[in-house]
């Protein structure tokens, strides 16, 4: 009779307030593993509910072998129950599998976007070819411009004058050139030949 | 209290640990045992029925909301598995009929005496007796505080806080008079038990 409460095994006083629901959430756990790991907890969790069933009834009295019969004939019971409860750790993991597929697609997607950028600042930081004077004669000719829904990459455009100025007005820039066909490449990635229209680079220039 | 006091075993059973549900069982076994005994009289078809009536609690558990107390969850359950049982047995030319009750529906409050059966010897109702006689006399033999403390959470149903303010004494010391209590009362039941620290367990 002399049980000092400050002496006992913690795991105990957490099994007893477990019973009253009245157990911090995060001792619940270690209650239960001892209900799973130790006999003596067992025992004590199967008394103390056997006292409390008393307490409100004399009819409620039974015996520990007969309850314990009773579970360990339903424990063979559950065993063989094809019940599956759906554990919240696997509805998590499933939920995470999805999050970390949409995290993925979204990087790439990043990734994409930024090696096209990076590839479009290459090609205009190309070291320019030296002027060797305006010529329109050693202008590419237009007409070798490629459909722009083309998956493949294109053909380095043949040397240019880096500038063409007539009559004191810029013609056109073979950097401007050098960045709309790299533009266009790009952007003929992943778009079905067909559906964008081409429109030649130096269209406007010849309005 | 506003929250089910079975809340984190529920939980932990519906996660799927399986050691929950059964400290569930050990809790509520001997209730509904005597709640289908009001409705069955062969004992050995209540504790089929009970354990019917938990096979299928296991089963629901996931659509188990908590918008009622675990309990009266497990009543219906109980008395649906009960009724169930019943009707199966009025078209079972082979069951007597003193395996009926009579009204399938009487509520616990009733008392209908029923019959021994393999699992319910004289041996084992008069253990059952003694246990209960030792449950009171200990109760009884406890101090005022510690008996008060029991009293009030198991007989009452009150919280620690509840019993913190009716006491007037910091839940803390609850917590240490119902411990104390429980382990003063088990440490005088051990004798009858012969569990040997739940061995069948």
């Amino acid at each position: 009779m002399s049980v000092l409460a400050e002496d006992a095994d913690p795991t105990m006083r957490t099994l007893s307030e477990l019973m009253d629901g009245e157990a911090d959430a995060s001792w619940s756990g270690r209650a239960c593993a001892a209900w799973a790991a130790d006999a003596a907890a067992r025992e004590r969790w199967h008394i103390w509910h056997l006292i409390g069933d008393v307490l409100r009834s004399d009819e409620l009295s039974s015996t520990p072998q007969r309850d314990g019969a009773f579970l360990v004939q339903l424990r063979e019971r559950l065993a063989k129950e094809a019940v599956v409860l759906a554990p919240e750790r696997s509805l998590t993991e499933s939920r995470r599998a999805v999050l970390r597929r949409r995290r993925w697609v979204a990087s790439a997607t990043v990734a994409a976007g930024f090696v096209a950028v990076v590839a479009a600042l290459v090609v205009l930081r190309d070291p320019p070819a030296p002027v060797s004077g305006p010529s329109l004669a050693k202008a590419p000719p237009v007409t070798n411009a490629a459909p722009v829904a083309v998956a493949q990459p294109a053909p380095m455009p043949p040397p240019e004058p880096q500038v063409l100025v007539v009559n004191g007005q810029l013609i056109r820039d073979a950097r401007l050139d050098h960045y709309l066909a790299a533009h266009k490449q790009h952007s003929a990635i992943g778009i079905p030949a067909g559906l964008v229209r081409s429109a030649p680079p130096d269209a406007g220039a010849q309005r | 209290m506003t929250t089910d006091a079975d809340a984190p075993l529920i939980d932990r059973a519906k996660r799927g640990d399986q050691r929950a549900f059964e400290m569930l069982v050990v809790k509520y076994q001997r209730r509904i045992e005597r709640l289908i005994g009001r409705m069955v009289r062969d004992a050995d078809l209540v504790a089929d029925i009970a354990q019917e009536t938990f096979i299928r609690a296991y089963r629901a558990l996931p659509q188990f909301r908590g918008e009622s107390a675990f309990y009266t969850w497990l009543y219906r359950i109980a008395v649906n598995t009960a009724k169930k049982t019943l009707v199966e047995a009025k078209r079972d030319p082979i069951v007597t009929e003193s395996t009926l009750v009579g009204r399938g529906d009487e509520d616990e409050t009733s008392r209908v005496e029923h019959e021994l059966s393999h699992s319910e010897t004289p041996e084992a109702v008069l253990a059952s007796k003694e246990i209960a006689a030792t449950v009171n006399a200990a109760i009884e033999a406890l101090s005022e505080d510690l008996r008060q403390a029991i009293t009030l959470r198991e007989i009452e149903g009150l919280s620690y806080e509840e019993i913190a303010e009716v006491m007037r004494c910091p839940i803390g010391t609850v917590r240490s008079r119902i411990f104390r209590a429980r382990e003063a009362i088990a440490e005088r039941l051990r004798p009858l038990l012969d569990t040997r620290h739940g061995e069948r367990w």
